[in-house]
């Protein structure tokens, strides 16, 4: 089945998740393109779709806070990853998602993206990285490529941008890929690709933002995007092979970087665990403490 | 040669951090619960990591003791740092074990003062019993801890057992302890000192510490996540967790930081797990913002505050009651919130599923204040094991109002602010948890009409006071002398009222619940009683302050602001002055 064919199967279930709420966000914002896939892979993947829960961060991105029906939260700034992991560790059978732009995740609270990496949660992280800070006027962010003459920053940039992929790699992520805002149909794949993931997977979409990163166009990006999927010779997981193509900002790959399928999540290393198939929501009773108590009682 | 007898007495082991002062003081507390006797173990330490004053007091009684009291009867200085120090703190007619052994010479005037104060040095060889059972110079402080328990009436097999329990697994180490313990007990047939004679009957006892039982509570309340970032004096909580993970199964994880952790215990709540965290001041100041978000989302959160002194890095170890109006106060914007204070273990029983419960009930966070001389005390109780009420979580439950429910009803205007509450993905019915301002249905709002949202969980603190209980009265509705507080200053004022032989003169209004603050009852209390004295760790009088705001004023106050307690001595020293003073 063709995805255009695929697409007409799930119409009626794409069309349940839209809700009345108007969209705010600048025309031509990548936001549409991400979250008409988000959309599009939530309708093929999950026939329940209120079993399924978006977690927002501050910015552009948590507009669509309650533009799909599905269990959404919007948060504080800097702070969704934790939230998504949280969530998802009282309630392991509930597929989280997590979105957060550059400015959350790379500025306010970096910790939470390099811990949440290493602790290999099994949730699914969508990075908009558009460059900038767009919701607050065109501030630098710490992707912003040096020389660039911004709102807030006297003179040019002028400090070194961090390379999100990089990061997750050097953290122990086991899922990292790319995607980009325009390219709907490789995204719902990637998102969808989580699916078959049991860890954190990062996915870094490279957002267009129309008003601000007029630099970073679409033009832009359509001159030096490419699938390294088609590179025959690319071994995905091999890191020091993904550690390689994520600094090039000339030739930018998309698609999945780097995947580790070997590596055990975070609930699955919690051996004092092992014997439960139930979740702590689940278990949430009255524990009977007397064995607890008895050491500590003299008769 | 015997102590002279009376209900309580006070030992101190006093050395040097590093010494292992705390675990051989909890031993010889736990061989006097199995002598039957009561006993309130405290620790005073410094910071600083090694090789510096420390402190670790036993007060032993024959009925429940509560507090600290500055009068010693024993002592065992175990450095040499202590030998004068220990002179000053000891009572006249008591015990000073040493084994120092030039100790005349840095203290030219000792024996003099020794003669003044009518106490009896113990000069314990230990290099020369350590060397002639050829054992390492380690266990110097080991011979006399055992020593002491002896003087303290303590029997071979009382202290076996918690030694057992503490060295059991290290075999080498067990048995040079009980080398080190049995050369003592057969070199020696009497002991040489009395404390308060055992009592002839017992019913069963505990003996534990306040983060061990508010953690085991917590655990009888529900709890299935343990989230915390480790910070004294609330870092054994995540120990016990931690420690009884594989007997309880609970999630426990030691978060990167105070915001991961607050974060970690939110968002569990949202998907429907009783979670918890604790921290301290500093930890506590990073996590307001979620406080806020708990604020507006109405999502349930219990966090435990373990309050230590003054800003910044401040006094670590040290205790006060300085962070009430940080936690009426923490967090931008207004919401309603219950701020409970815990005083002991006791209360820790009660108020620990309380704070679930409310936070349930009302969808807002609950912050539960404890301070450092609570967190680490180790006390003998009576013996707590199960609440019998039921839990009500105050979740729509039932299948077929699920299956129906409308969307509008997560965030529903009601009278008393408190909207139905479901969990996520329980119900065909989706909603949005929005941090930004939103309709009843959670969708994103910033029209004027907003207001009527921010008032419905501003109007949820009325229904929180109307259902929160009075404060609890000790003694008499009317007395001569009143005191009024809350957290640890309930200790040395019911330990006073017990031991006083006046006490029936002597009341006290105990404050558990200090936010929203039920004034009723203190103005009857103020109506009733001629002298009341508000009692508090602080330098500015914070309750006093939120009391005069709900325009209830108090007379007299007695603050303490050195980072230590107040002791049974404090209380009396301020009713004989104020007794003697003409009135």
């Amino acid at each position: 089945m063709t995805f255009a064919q695929e697409l007409q199967t799930i119409a009626p279930a794409y069309l349940k998740l839209e809700t009345p709420q108007k969209h705010t966000r600048c025309s031509g914002c990548g936001n549409y393109g991400i979250l008409n896939s988000l959309m599009e892979a939530i309708a093929l993947e999950w026939h329940a779709p209120h079993e399924v829960i978006l977690a927002n961060d501050v910015g552009c991105n948590g507009n669509v806070s309650d533009k799909i029906e599905i269990n959404t939260i919007h948060g504080l700034h800097g702070r969704v990853l934790p939230l998504a992991s949280w969530i998802h560790c009282a309630r392991p059978d509930i597929p989280v998602l997590a979105m957060a732009g550059d400015g959350a995740t790379l500025s306010e609270w970096i910790n939470h993206l390099i811990h949440t990496a290493r602790n290999n949660y099994n949730i699914t992280f969508i990075l908009h990285n558009n460059h900038n800070y767009g919701l607050t006027t065109w501030q630098a962010s710490s992707t912003t490529p040096k020389g660039y003459s911004m709102n807030c920053t006297p003179g040019e940039t002028n400090s070194t941008p961090l390379f999100p992929a990089q990061l997750v790699l050097h953290a122990w992520g086991t899922f990292v890929a790319r995607g980009y805002s325009w390219n709907t149909e490789q995204l719902v794949d990637l998102i969808r690709k989580w699916m078959q993931h049991r860890g954190f997977s990062f996915i870094e979409v490279l957002q267009l933002c129309p008003t601000y990163s007029k630099a970073t166009s679409d033009v832009w990006y359509e001159q030096r995007i490419y699938d390294i999927a088609q590179r025959a010779t690319y071994n995905s997981t091999d890191k020091r092979d993904a550690l390689h193509v994520v600094e090039d900002l000339d030739h930018i790959a998309t698609w999945i970087l780097y995947q580790d399928t070997t590596a055990l999540d975070f609930l699955s290393l919690q051996t004092h665990r092992t014997s439960y198939t139930t979740h702590p929501v689940e278990e949430t009773q009255r524990y009977d403490i007397s064995s607890l108590l008895s050491s500590f009682i003299h008769t | 040669m015997t102590l002279q007898s009376s209900t309580t007495r006070s030992c101190f082991l006093a050395g040097e951090s590093g010494m292992w002062i705390d675990s051989s003081g909890e031993i010889i507390a736990q061989a006097l619960a199995a002598a039957w006797l009561w006993c309130s173990c405290d620790r005073e330490y410094p910071s600083l990591i090694k090789w510096w004053q420390s402190l670790y007091t036993i007060h032993i009684g024959q009925q429940e003791v509560r507090s600290r009291t500055t009068r010693y009867n024993l002592g065992i200085a175990l450095g040499k740092s202590w030998l004068s120090k220990a002179l000053e703190i000891l009572s006249p007619w008591s015990f000073l074990v040493h084994n120092f052994e030039k100790w005349e010479q840095p203290f030219p005037t000792l024996q003099e003062d020794l003669q003044q104060k009518n106490i009896t040095l113990i000069y314990i060889p230990t290099r020369e019993i350590l060397s002639r059972l050829h054992l390492h110079l380690m266990f110097e402080n080991t011979l006399m801890i055992w020593a002491a328990a002896h003087l303290l009436w303590i029997s071979f097999d009382q202290i076996q057992q918690p030694l057992q329990a503490r060295y059991g697994k290290k075999a080498s180490l067990r048995q040079q302890n009980l080398t080190c313990c049995k050369i003592w007990y057969d070199s020696i047939q009497q002991p040489i000192a009395t404390v308060p004679k055992p009592l002839s009957s017992w019913t069963p006892r505990m003996f534990i510490d306040w983060n061990t039982a508010l953690a085991l509570w917590a655990i009888h309340a529900w709890v299935r996540c343990y989230y915390a970032y480790p910070m004294s004096p609330s870092s054994s909580v995540l120990s016990y967790f931690a420690k009884t993970a594989s007997q309880t199964g609970i999630v426990v994880k030691q978060a990167e930081d105070e915001i991961t952790a607050i974060q970690m215990n939110l968002w569990s709540m949202y998907a429907g797990a009783r979670a918890l965290t604790a921290t301290s001041w500093g930890g506590f100041d990073l996590m307001t913002e979620t406080i806020s978000l708990s604020g507006i989302t109405e999502v349930p959160l219990v966090c435990i505050i373990a309050q230590r002194p003054w800003p910044a890095t401040g006094l670590p170890t040290r205790t006060a009651q300085a962070d009430l109006q940080l936690a009426i106060y923490a967090g931008h914007g207004e919401f309603s919130r219950i701020v409970l204070a815990v005083s002991d273990q006791h209360s820790a029983f009660h108020l620990i599923q309380d704070a679930f419960d409310l936070a349930e009930q009302f969808q807002v966070p609950v912050l539960v204040l404890t301070e450092k001389v609570i967190a680490e005390n180790h006390r003998t109780i009576s013996v707590l094991t199960s609440r019998t009420d039921p839990i009500h979580r105050h979740l729509i439950t039932d299948p077929e109002a699920l299956q129906h429910i409308h969307r509008n009803e997560r965030y529903k205007i009601t009278d008393s602010g408190v909207s139905p509450r479901r969990l996520p993905c329980s119900s065909p019915t989706t909603y949005f948890c929005n941090g930004d301002e939103h309709k009843e249905d959670g969708t994103l709002d910033e029209s004027e009409a907003t207001e009527h949202m921010i008032m419905k969980r501003i109007k949820k603190q009325q229904a929180i006071l109307d259902f929160l209980p009075e404060p609890e009265l000790y003694g008499p509705a009317q007395a001569d002398f009143s005191f009024l507080g809350r957290w640890s200053v309930k200790n040395p004022i019911l330990d006073y009222i017990d031991q006083n032989p006046s006490w029936k003169r002597i009341n006290y209004l105990h404050l558990d619940y200090l936010h929203p603050l039920k004034t009723q009852k203190v103005q009857t209390f103020l109506q009733d009683n001629r002298h009341v004295c508000i009692v508090e760790n602080n330098a500015t009088g914070q309750l006093e302050q939120l009391l005069k705001q709900e325009g209830v004023l108090i007379e007299h106050h007695l603050r303490k602001r050195n980072g230590r307690p107040f002791t049974l001595e404090d209380i009396q020293t301020y009713v004989d002055n104020f007794t003697s003073s003409p009135l």
